[in-house]
């Protein structure tokens, strides 16, 4: 997303450009997801704008990153803004109305301590493994593993949910980002790891062929685009002719530039 | 042959009728009027002090999510003219003005309030006398 204009304003250095930005862009989607028209969104980003300046400006000096994040707070939650449009439909407030389970929780907090279990639950799972230890706190420390999995990417889920209705504090996106680059880097090869150990390494042949026909397959799509833009358009014999469909039937097997790979 | 007599409004209408959102539904209703009326009252206004205007009166509650895309609407549809100038505090701000046809379609709007609040007025300055 460009830069507001309030933050180019006032500089890029200013203190919470980013809370600012932050939640003009979540306006500027809830506007777009309602089908609002492009000028009354850019009407409405610069109002907002213009009040957030003269709230700020409100505020004692020098200006703090709480000081912004509590303007913003005084703000209304961004999905309010689209309750006038709703592609064309009039919503009740009440439908507009965060519901109680999207602000009750911290949801990016759940993800991260998920995510975090995942983690420790590994850890100390490898570490019994090493010494082969068994018994009830090995069963507890799969449980711990299994829990995490499964509950980690709900609340990611919800997270991302909560942050585009704007009940989500800054801070709390950049840990919802970290958090589901671990989860997405360390769950499925921790399972891949598992399933090996289960499998005595049998398990790898399937995948690695997968994986190989997966990987020839993005390399003849991207070759197949490379040199789809790279040569010119193979010339027709009757192309100054507009018929459309003679021009296609004359010549069936010619890669024209308009044509795309086929998916499988 | 009737044992009992049960009302029937009790029984029609729900006891928690939800004035909130019948007043949602009204200021929703009286939002562009409201709007219109301020920019009127105002001369001319930009986007924050309209809102705060609305806001110091008690009631209508109408907040920037409703103002703002409903003074862009007007403004598209040719009810409102907005010219920008510059703000000591940071971007321009963006004023309007009422247009000839917002004029218009205010007195028009101005003047089914007033039949309607009149005959709301009778019904209900009416209604004790009719139970008599």
């Amino acid at each position: 997303m460009p830069e507001h204009s309030t933050t180019a304003t006032v500089g890029s250095n200013v203190v919470g450009c980013d809370l600012i930005n932050a939640y003009l862009d979540s306006v500027e989607q809830a506007l777009i997801s309602a089908g609002a028209p492009r000028t009354d969104r850019l009407q409405v980003l610069q109002d907002l704008e213009a009040q957030i300046a003269d709230m700020l400006a409100q505020q004692p000096r020098p200006l703090t990153e709480d000081i912004v994040h509590s303007v913003i707070a005084q703000l209304e939650p961004p999905s309010h803004f689209a309750a006038n449009y709703a592609n064309g439909k009039e919503l009740n407030a009440a439908e507009t109305r965060p519901s109680r389970s999207q602000s009750r929780f911290r949801w990016p907090m759940i993800a991260a301590a998920g995510c975090a279990s995942v983690l420790i639950g590994y850890v100390f799972l490898m570490l019994a493994a090493a010494i082969g230890a068994a018994g009830p706190a090995v069963g507890m420390i799969a449980m711990l593993l299994l829990i995490g999995i499964a509950v980690t990417p709900l609340a990611i889920w919800k997270s991302i949910k909560q942050s585009r209705a704007g009940l989500a504090l800054p801070a709390d996106r950049n840990l919802v980002l970290r958090t589901a680059i671990v989860y997405a880097a360390v769950v499925p090869t921790s399972l891949l790891l598992l399933a090996c150990a289960a499998t005595q390494g049998i398990i790898m042949i399937p995948i690695g062929m997968v994986a190989f026909v997966y990987f020839q397959y993005a390399l003849v799509r991207r070759l197949w685009h490379r040199l789809n833009d790279t040569l010119p358009p193979q010339p027709t014999p009757g192309a100054d002719n507009n018929n459309s469909t003679a021009r296609s039937t004359s010549t069936p097997m010619s890669f024209s530039s308009a044509m795309s790979m086929p998916a499988i | 042959m009737h044992s009992e007599v049960v009302p029937v409004a009790s029984k029609t209408i729900p006891s928690n009728l939800d004035i909130d959102q019948w007043s949602t539904q009204l200021r929703k209703g009286l939002a562009e009027l409201c709007v219109l009326a301020a920019v009127r009252q105002l001369g001319e206004a930009y986007g924050y002090q309209l809102v705060q205007f609305l806001t110091d009166h008690n009631g209508l509650e109408l907040t920037e999510s409703t103002v703002y895309p409903l003074l862009a609407r007007l403004a598209r549809e040719g009810y409102l003219n907005v010219t920008s100038a510059p703000s000591p505090a940071g971007p321009p701000r963006r004023y309007y003005q009422i247009t000839s046809a917002g004029k218009q379609s205010l007195d028009a709007m101005l003047a089914h309030w007033s039949a309607v609040g009149t005959s709301i007025q009778k019904i209900i300055c009416s209604a004790p006398s009719q139970e008599k």
